[in-house]
């Protein structure tokens, strides 16, 4: 399983900062990689909708692009902060902790 | 309205705010200190000469009470769920929380510029609390207005520190919902950049006023000590030189532009709205240190009778923001006047030409 993620806008957008960041579970130890098979699959992530709710109002949060491939299957969605889903969440600060530019 | 009756009795906010706007220098100095204001009351006791009763002290917990100056800041302790632990409510002394206590003290400091230089009480002119989150997430590098609060992240100590730590971001998230109760400026493309500049340059006023500088001694910079002392850079943002704040190896070089020669055409960040910001950012630069003096007088006086036009659309660009601007200057000063000449001139150095009449957007 591969995942890319891209982090922008926010206060302090800075668009060096934005590049993307790739994780795939390949090198992960098996621990880690059994968790993050698991949180994918507890939110579902190959059926959410490619643009998840949004409010219309505030400033400066922070929206992440993050695509997955797994085996043949790939999808990508986009949310902004603050996310709703606590599930989608612990998804997003895995990633954002054991990814690398 | 004589002193006595500020005495006898606890006035309502609206009135205290009337007071502190209209009344005598006797009268505006006791009403701000009755809605909250001790620092700025300082302020003002410094800039004309004027003692304050100790007596006004009392009253002070029953007015705020009403909502004229109402900080409730929350700790989310690391975590992500809005809005946390309640940790210090207005009229509260500090406590044992730097990010907490700075939220409180800019916050009341921003209300104070709005109040006593714009006659606005809070977000929506009506008193409305504000509310703000501190500790959300970990080595969370942001700060956003959500539509009700204002949220900070502590930083992740590599490139950012606590993002309290300045007190011109915590004017600019407040100003985002001033924003928002105003013109509801799209946040996408130039309509954004507005948004955005507004927010800065209202950050930059409320750090100018609480340290009572000039558009000559202020440094203009959005985010001052929030980089770690790794990152190669002063600041987030320039005002007086946009593309100038930060020049590191990891970060890259600050991209704002100065000029629509170099506007920036992207799809991220809403189409650049941190970044193009840079252009109307150094406008207000340009204008205010032209008129000279206090930046929050005049030039932030014209800037704030604009985001407050009815002329200003959601979907408006720079050049619309630009007409209204000078429209606004005009009013205020006149047609002859070196603020609107200050205006226009500004307008055309950064390569705006603003449509010669309304009927044009
Ligand atoms: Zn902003």
């Amino acid at each position: 399983m591969r995942i890319q993620m891209r982090t922008e806008g926010g206060f302090a957008y800075i668009p060096g900062l934005s590049r993307p960041t790739i994780l795939d579970s390949a090198t992960l130890s098996p621990q880690e990689s059994d968790e993050i098979q698991h949180l994918v699959s507890a939110v579902h992530f190959f059926d959410l909708p490619t643009l998840q709710e949004q409010t219309v109002h505030g400033g400066d949060q922070r929206t992440y692009k993050i695509t997955i491939e797994d085996g043949v299957r790939s999808h990508s969605i986009q949310v902004t902060d603050p996310v709703k889903d606590p599930q989608l969440q612990a998804l997003l600060t895995f990633v954002q902790q054991h990814a690398s530019m | 309205m004589k002193l006595t009756t500020v005495q006898r009795y606890i006035l309502p906010p609206h009135m205290l705010t009337a007071l502190a706007q209209h009344g005598s220098p006797e009268q505006r100095a006791i009403a701000l200190h009755m809605l909250g204001h001790d620092h700025s009351i300082r302020t003002v006791r410094m800039v004309q000469g004027l003692q304050v009763n100790h007596h006004h002290l009392s009253v002070q917990a029953s007015i705020n009470a009403e909502g004229a100056l109402h900080r409730v800041i929350y700790d989310d302790h690391g975590t992500m769920d809005l809005p946390g632990e309640c940790v210090r409510v207005e009229g509260q002394h500090a406590i044992g929380d730097v990010a907490a206590n700075e939220a409180y003290d800019a916050l009341g400091w921003t209300h104070a510029l709005y109040l006593q230089v714009y006659g606005r009480n809070s977000i929506n002119d009506a008193g409305q609390p504000l509310d703000a989150s501190v500790h959300y997430g970990t080595q969370y590098n942001n700060a956003f207005w959500d539509g009700e609060r204002m949220i900070f992240g502590d930083g992740d100590n590599q490139l950012f520190n606590r993002f309290t730590c300045a007190i011109d971001v915590i004017g600019h998230e407040l100003t985002h919902g001033v924003t928002e109760d105003e013109s509801h400026l799209a946040y996408v493309g130039q309509s954004g950049s507005l948004n955005e500049s507004i927010s800065d340059v209202f950050g930059s006023l409320v750090k100018q006023y609480s340290h009572q500088q000039t558009a000559e001694q202020a440094d203009w910079l959005i985010g001052h000590g929030l980089f770690t002392d790794k990152i190669q850079g002063e600041a987030l943002r320039s005002l007086k030189a946009p593309g100038t704040a930060y020049d590191d190896p990891l970060l890259g070089r600050d991209p704002q532009p100065a000029h629509m020669d170099h506007y920036m055409h992207t799809v991220e960040d809403n189409g650049g709205v941190h970044i193009n910001s840079g252009i109307p950012n150094h406008v207000f630069y340009l204008v205010a240190t032209r008129i000279g003096g206090f930046a929050w007088e005049k030039a932030g006086r014209i800037w704030y009778e604009t985001l407050r036009d009815p002329g200003l659309r959601p979907t408006a660009n720079f050049r619309m923001f630009a007409r209204l601007t000078m429209a606004n200057a005009e009013r205020m000063f006149g047609s002859n006047s070196r603020e609107l000449a200050a205006v226009h001139e500004a307008w055309t150095q950064v390569g705006v030409q603003i449509p010669a009449f309304a009927k044009e957007y």
